[in-house]
């Protein structure tokens, strides 16, 4: 067998890296947010898992369902024995928490939705206004081609909010290969940092990909963080109509 | 006109001179016989003086009364005259930390209110709290909260309280210690939530070891309006036996209030406790007098300071006064000390004799003020004065109880006579200087 020569095989490389090039230059940081939310939202699902809380008073791990519907709806129940029952309900920007003891339901708004959801490092306001990352934020790539982030190649992007958000600044890396959300710095209005999110796992159910075990941590109180983990899921499950309605909280 | 100080001296010198050399000794008896001659002149100066003596021994009775009022709020409400409670309890105490706390407390109680001196050791439970509010019903028999009010949380043991907080004595409603499920609702918190004896309530309350808080219905056995306004304002007492359960804290409190008996000294008496509880094994536990709790101490001052402005305010008044009255009375007496110079009295004798008569009048004034205002202090002393019926409480952010009881001090009182004196009398000699420079045919042409 003729041997290629190496001008020629040195050609070839350089084509090939130029095409990749190419390929990355023409995808935008829209485009990769669209692919993104396109893995992560799904029309409906159902999820069982637990939160892992660490914070000055100890280590908690409360275990939860899920339902939801698309980026609005949501229905989380806890499952764990002092939280037994206990419901939160997101329908678009409202948000319900319902005790079951004593037939109550708290409608959380204005600073209340800034409290934390059960001593962890996400508040409530984080379950709320994510009517798809584009329409709350501007993006822009960070770099013109991937980065690495925990031996993966990701996209660094950074997202200005353009609307009232609970952060007005974010940097985001999202997977090159698979379009997930691996690592997230969030930032106040005078750029300083909230909070921090790095995604140690990810699931993949029906060909979607999606972070299954992330740990958030809050870079204003020492010694907090909290681990979400989702330890099933299934998507594109029937849903009764009134899922989400306060009615429903007390089946 | 400039008046240094050592020419008052200088003054006071020339007179004291003036009786050693026998030349002054008529005088205290022509002054006494002066004071005796114009009984409506004395008259008025002796009102003037003892009305002014009277109002500054009244406004520091009360002064007095409100320092001691504060201490007493403070102490009963807030510290205890010692407080024991984890040494880590202050650095997070806006956290209301239920992770720090005085526990299994029954099992050295008694030997700590064996200490002499000490009348009780009582435990309490200082808790955040937050109260649902607004609220409606749905057909599904729901009730939903749109909103909720910070309050706080204090559970007790009111029967031992007697010594401190002594809720029955503020009792305005209702008239029952609460039991199981009941609350006492400060005055100012049921006034604006629009809340009676007998209504339920929900409030949420995080346990000990949980993330999260819980809804827990109560029922308002009582209403107690309290004298601090902070305190009045947000919030609920709870039997501490309930508290206990409610967040997951049986056997345990946040801090164990002592009250001690007066004038006890209270280094020695912690001194005792910290050794019972050494010997309890429990050494995460401080126990620290009043005024060394978080900003008691600080608060205390602050708020002295400003009785002390107040106070200041009535005494420049009363001293203008005293000056005024007095300086006037030799003004208008030109043509009688005109007489007395062509008399032959020299200028030092007039202004001795002067200086004399402001002295006999503002000591005979000055000891009827003191006498008439411990007389109209004894009667509030006990009855105590309802500061409501003069300001609304309710709209400022004074810390002080509703009503007032007036106490004399001793010390402020008899300072308050000398005072008196004191300035009638330099008043007196600084208008009774000009006496001696001025000729009989001037004064006696000044009228």
């Amino acid at each position: 067998m003729r041997k290629k020569p190496m001008v020629t095989v040195i050609l070839g490389a350089v084509f090939m890296f130029a095409a990749a090039l190419q390929v990355q230059a023409q995808i935008t940081a829209e485009e990769i947010i669209r692919r993104m939310e396109a893995n992560q939202v799904h029309s409906t699902s159902k999820s069982a898992g637990r939160m892992i809380i660490t914070n000055r008073y100890g280590t908690r791990t409360k275990t939860f369902t899920t339902i939801a519907r698309g980026e609005e709806k949501l229905l989380l129940e806890f499952t764990n024995k002092e939280e037994r029952g206990q419901k939160i309900l997101r329908t678009g920007d409202e948000i319900y928490l319902y005790y079951p003891d004593t037939q109550v339901v708290l409608r959380l708004q204005g600073g209340a939705l800034k409290d934390s959801i059960f001593g962890s490092d996400l508040t409530y306001e984080d379950l709320t206004g994510e009517k798809g990352m584009l329409s709350l934020y501007k993006v822009e790539l960070m770099e013109s081609s991937p980065v690495i982030v925990d031996n993966v190649a990701c996209w660094h992007l950074k997202l200005i909010g353009i609307k009232s958000v609970a952060y007005p600044f974010q940097e985001i890396w999202v997977d090159s290969n698979l379009f997930v959300l691996r690592k997230a710095a969030y930032y106040s209005l005078t750029n300083v940092l909230l909070k921090e999110l790095a995604v140690r796992r990810i699931m993949t159910v029906s060909g979607r990909n999606f972070p299954s075990d992330m740990i958030m941590t809050d870079a204003l109180k020492k010694g907090s963080s909290t681990e979400f983990i989702i330890e099933s899921t299934q998507i594109d499950i029937p849903l009764p109509a009134n899922q989400f309605s306060l009615e429903r909280l007390s089946f | 006109m400039r008046i240094p100080l050592y020419s008052l001296f200088r003054d006071l010198a020339r007179i004291i001179m003036l009786f050693i050399s026998g030349e002054g000794k008529d005088l205290p008896k022509v002054a006494l016989r002066n004071i005796r001659r114009n009984k409506l002149r004395t008259a008025l100066t002796i009102s003037a003086i003892t009305f002014t003596t009277l109002v500054i021994v009244f406004m520091f009775s009360v002064i007095q009364g409100m320092k001691e009022d504060a201490r007493t709020t403070l102490v009963g409400f807030v510290t205890g005259q010692i407080q024991i409670r984890d040494s880590e309890y202050e650095k997070n105490a806006v956290l209301y930390p239920l992770d720090l706390t005085v526990n299994n407390y029954e099992t050295y109680r008694s030997e700590i209110e064996k200490i002499d001196g000490v009348k009780t050791a009582t435990p309490r439970i200082q808790f955040g709290l937050d109260i649902g509010t607004i609220a409606e019903k749905t057909p599904e028999g729901l009730t939903i909260f749109s909103e909720t009010q910070k309050g706080m949380g204090f559970a007790m043991d009111f029967i031992r309280e007697e010594h401190l907080s002594d809720l029955g004595k503020y009792m305005a409603e209702g008239g029952i210690f609460p039991q199981g499920s009941e609350v006492l609702v400060g005055g100012g918190l049921a006034q604006e939530l629009d809340l009676e004896t007998g209504d339920s309530m929900i409030v949420f309350l995080m346990p000990r070891g949980y993330f999260s808080s819980r809804p827990v219905q109560v029922r308002i056995s009582g209403i107690v309006n309290l004298p601090l306004i902070q305190i009045n304002n947000k919030a609920l007492f709870f039997p501490l036996d309930t508290a206990q359960t409610l967040l997951a804290m049986e056997g345990s409190a946040t801090q164990m209030l002592l009250s001690v008996e007066e004038n006890r000294d209270l280094g020695a008496i912690i001194k005792q406790v910290m050794g019972i509880l050494t010997r309890y094994g429990e050494q995460t536990l401080e126990a620290r007098p009043w005024n060394s709790i978080g900003s008691t101490a600080m608060w205390l001052e602050l708020a002295e300071q400003s009785y002390n402005v107040i106070a200041l305010f009535f005494f420049v008044i009363g001293t203008t006064v005293i000056v005024v009255t007095t300086m006037m009375v030799i003004y208008e007496r030109m043509k009688e000390i005109g007489t007395l110079a062509a008399m032959g009295m020299t200028g030092l004798q007039l202004m001795v004799l002067f200086f004399m008569e402001a002295l006999f009048l503002s000591m005979i004034a000055a000891g009827i003020g003191v006498f008439l205002g411990i007389g109209l202090v004894a009667p509030f002393s006990s009855q105590g004065i309802d500061l409501n019926a003069l300001i609304d409480l309710e709209k400022t952010d004074i810390s002080i109880s509703n009503i007032i009881y007036p106490q004399i001090n001793f010390n402020s009182t008899i300072f308050v006579f000398f005072y008196s004196v004191t300035v009638a009398s330099i008043a007196s000699l600084l208008a009774s200087r000009r006496v001696e420079e001025i000729e009989p045919i001037e004064a006696l042409s000044s009228l």
